[in-house]
């Protein structure tokens, strides 16, 4: 009996020393959940400890980096594993649904009060557009390319050798000519090496309100059709990319098994490949295929929700107001301080990456560590803007943001759909879409002779109650 | 080799079934071996409790719209804080315009490879247990069982070696005697029988084992007297062979109609690439709702499947059972 109580005695005192609350000079820790493709950098464990040495320093809050890919953000956002602050953005983590389950700490007025640096250095309207959900605010963007442009990101080098110059900007249809002189001319790849995923960025001339059936093109702002949400056929633009692109793949431009192609490696010498990006982003040498290229945009600059909440990090509604104060403390030195926001974005200097000057710019230039084991999308981290412009591609951000004024803005303001009526449809028709998706998009097929089936299936599946439930919500907020 | 038990005929017959019960009714006491035999079960019994019955709570998913309220436990969630929805998960599965598709899909392969995978193993082990070459049978029996070992990702990239439109083997064979390239991932017409090849292909090496394992059992004694009486090769297959397999084939029979609603994911979703052009033939039930909810995450939808799965499947093995007790009492699996 003795030797039990002796135990319970040791146990309790191992346990209460483990419980006992930090001491007050102790720095506040937080848990990051932050967005990884695959896996986690090989180097998080260093990096993190230099950051937590500087932020200790500066505003006595050190982190936890922890990385998730899609899937797991969802399961563990929904079994209520414990984060302070996670990654939260329009294709990802969705930030809609979280918000709108209560998920997020409402920070309208926190931010303002405890951390008046961070509200006033990013722009209101991405305030109220991205951060906001009905009038509240619920995550911090980051400063990132706020607009969605459509670029061909072409093979300089090879275009040029057989005498065809690279404009800035094209339009889509512009592009065959540039297949087809490369098809005469190199036959080891094919001109527009596609995967499944297709030709990324073509649809976003239209701002998706549901899954890739229903959008509302910005083409259409100031038409009598503006502010309709309508089926994606019907929407002209995209239908002619699709028919473009089903003509190519018939002259045999296009992989001809690009539907059932998972992706096109980094090693293979693509002549186009395509993505959302800003002016200046694709210029100069590029480690993919190992060339030249240069950026042609096509569409856009493109604003709404969905490219404004492009990536934006949020607060656990079930954390204390201290520990949302210390995130959004940490939030704001990387918001001003860019020594800070390099290591994060860039690693340690020295090991991962050095300075170097620029025509009097300071940029900074990777280390072969720094590229293979601390490597992940700008905006993952925090603002892309703070932190410092790679020595290979030096743009000016604030001329980048001075454009943004002339984009073309959704005329849908912050208004976000509601699925949650509609989700059994909404699952149907997504189910539908995923049948032809990787065909439309690898222009596989013939829009026009499939468009009846596609159609009758998604009429089937609830397409139209969808789009009476999406339209009424609309005119409810635009009326508000 | 392991020895896989295998619940065998009586070799002596009992006097009577009422005999049987009479035996039964008799209480027995606890013996010293029943509880050797006991605690051997305890760690069957444990898995069968943490994996297979407290995960059962989770039914409740399909008749709830789950939702996570932060700084809550998970059960709490699910159980107070998540609102009952009745049948309304049920639906989603009907709104798909391919639902007939769907069902077609599912039960026809598995009926397939039901018949296959009765018939094909039982000839081949058959015919195997007659080579006079110990050494080839067991080259031959080992050969056939590799396949089972591979995952159906790896399977995937084989197949795609041989039926890429082009870099694939088959196609490069067809070009170079003077055909035109197929398009095999874009033509259904072909698939439905790539797939059951490629499945008995995997499957049917172990199935091959398991009644190997059982004609091995069989009293050699009664071969002999065959022999003596001079009875052919094919009239001691039919005459004893077949008859002592029947159990055994039966209860793989009635587990595999258990399965019915259920595929392999892998099979229907990897193996074709998750190629569109060949979805009427390739979606079946767990496509669907892998494909249907990948991007929104809905454990209610995918809970509400698997149970109407489960019970289906629930529902046809007793069935199975109670047929095949019909036509053969001693073969039934309960």
């Amino acid at each position: 009996m003795k030797k039990l109580v002796l135990l319970i005695l040791t146990l309790s005192m191992i346990l209460s020393v483990g419980l006992c609350p930090a001491q007050a000079d102790e720095p506040t820790k937080i848990i990051w959940w932050l967005y990884a493709s695959g896996d986690a950098p090989i180097d998080t464990q260093f990096v993190q400890e230099a950051a937590n040495k500087y932020s200790a320093e500066k505003i006595g809050v050190v982190v936890e980096l922890i990385f998730k890919n899609d899937e797991q953000f969802g399961l563990d956002m929904d079994t209520g594993v414990y984060y302070d602050m996670t990654f939260t953005c329009d294709w990802a983590n969705s930030f809609v649904d979280n918000a709108n389950n209560e998920m997020f700490y409402d920070i309208t007025d926190l931010v303002k009060t405890a951390t008046p640096a961070l509200y006033e250095r990013i722009d209101q309207k991405y305030w109220d557009v991205a951060g906001s959900l009905n009038g509240k605010i619920y995550a911090v963007p980051t400063l990132k390319d706020m607009a969605s442009q459509q670029f061909f990101r072409m093979d300089k080098e090879r275009y040029e050798a057989i005498g065809m110059e690279l404009p800035e900007s094209m339009e889509f249809a512009d592009l065959e000519a540039y297949l087809a002189a490369y098809k005469d001319n190199y036959d080891d790849v094919y001109p527009l090496m596609l995967g499944k995923a297709g030709l990324t960025g073509m649809s976003n001339s239209a701002q998706w309100i549901s899954g890739s059936y229903l959008c509302s093109p910005y083409h259409l702002a100031g038409t009598e059709r503006e502010n309709q949400i309508i089926p994606f056929w019907e929407d002209e633009v995209l239908m002619e990319r699709f028919r473009l692109l089903h003509k190519w793949y018939g002259l045999g431009y296009i992989n001809p098994d690009a539907a059932t192609t998972e992706t096109i490696g980094r090693e293979i010498r693509a002549s186009v490949r395509s993505g959302s990006a800003w002016a200046g982003y694709y210029s100069g040498y590029s480690a993919w295929g190992g060339m030249e290229v240069q950026g042609v945009s096509y569409a856009g600059p493109f604003m709404s929700t969905a490219t404004m909440r492009g990536a934006m990090n949020a607060i656990n509604a079930a954390a204390t107001e201290e520990q949302a104060v210390a995130c959004l403390k940490y939030l704001e030195l990387l918001n001003i301080d860019r020594t800070f926001r390099d290591i994060l974005r860039f690693g340690v200097e020295g090991t991962h990456f050095n300075y170097v000057d620029v025509d009097g710019v300071k940029a900074v230039e990777r280390t072969e560590q720094g590229t293979n084991n601390w490597s992940m999308d700008g905006f993952v981290t925090g603002s892309v803007v703070n932190a410092s412009v790679t020595s290979n591609a030096i743009y000016d951000w604030e001329k980048i943001y001075a454009d943004y004024d002339k984009a073309l803005l959704s005329t849908l303001g912050a208004f976000s759909f509601n699925k949650e009526d509609v989700e059994a449809e909404c699952a149907a028709c997504s189910a539908v879409m995923a049948k032809y998706n990787a065909e439309l998009y690898t222009g596989t097929l013939d829009i026009d002779e499939m468009l009846p089936t596609i159609k009758e299936e998604l009429e089937k599946a609830g397409i139209f109650d969808i789009q009476k439930e999406a339209q009424r919500q609309l005119d409810e907020y635009l009326g508000k | 080799m392991a020895q896989i038990p295998i619940p065998q005929k009586p070799q002596v017959e009992t006097t009577s079934p009422k005999g049987d019960a009479s035996i039964k009714k008799k209480r027995r006491r606890f013996t010293w071996d029943d509880l050797e035999l006991t605690l051997l079960s305890l760690p069957t019994v444990a898995w069968f409790i943490a994996f297979c019955y407290i995960p059962l709570f989770g039914i409740v998913f399909a008749f709830k719209n789950y939702k996570y309220k932060p700084g809550t436990g998970f059960i709490y969630s699910l159980f107070v804080h998540s609102k009952w929805v009745g049948l309304k998960n049920f639906k989603f599965l009907f709104r798909s315009p391919d639902i007939y598709n769907i069902f077609r899909n599912t039960i026809g392969y598995n009926l397939i490879f039901i018949l296959i995978g009765v018939t094909l193993p039982v000839a081949l082990a058959i015919m195997i247990t007659q080579l006079r070459s110990r050494k080839l049978a067991k080259v031959c029996q080992t050969a056939v069982f590799l396949p089972h070992f591979l995952s159906w990702v790896v399977i995937s990239y084989f197949v795609y070696a041989f039926l890429s439109t082009d870099k694939g083997l088959i196609n490069n064979i067809i070009v170079a005697t003077g055909g035109d390239r197929i398009m095999w991932y874009q033509n259904k017409s072909y698939w439905p029988f790539i797939l059951v090849f490629i499945n008995t292909w995997k499957t049917f090496g172990y199935s091959m084992v398991v009644y190997m394992a059982t004609i091995t059992g069989i009293d050699r004694s009664l071969y002999e007297s065959a022999v003596i009486d001079g009875a052919t090769k094919w009239q001691q297959c039919k005459g004893i062979t077949l008859p002592m397999l029947r159990p055994i084939i039966s209860i793989m029979f009635i587990l595999n109609v258990g399965h019915i609603f259920s595929t392999d994911f892998g099979l229907f979703y990897q193996v074709p690439r998750d190629s569109n052009s060949l979805i009427d033939v390739t979606q079946t039930l767990d496509v669907y709702v892998h494909k249907a909810l990948l991007q929104s995450n809905n454990y209610n939808y995918s809970s509400a499947v698997s149970l109407l799965q489960n019970t289906l499947g629930c529902i046809l093995l007793i069935a199975a059972n109670l047929v095949v007790k019909r036509i053969d009492p001693e073969s039934g699996l309960f």
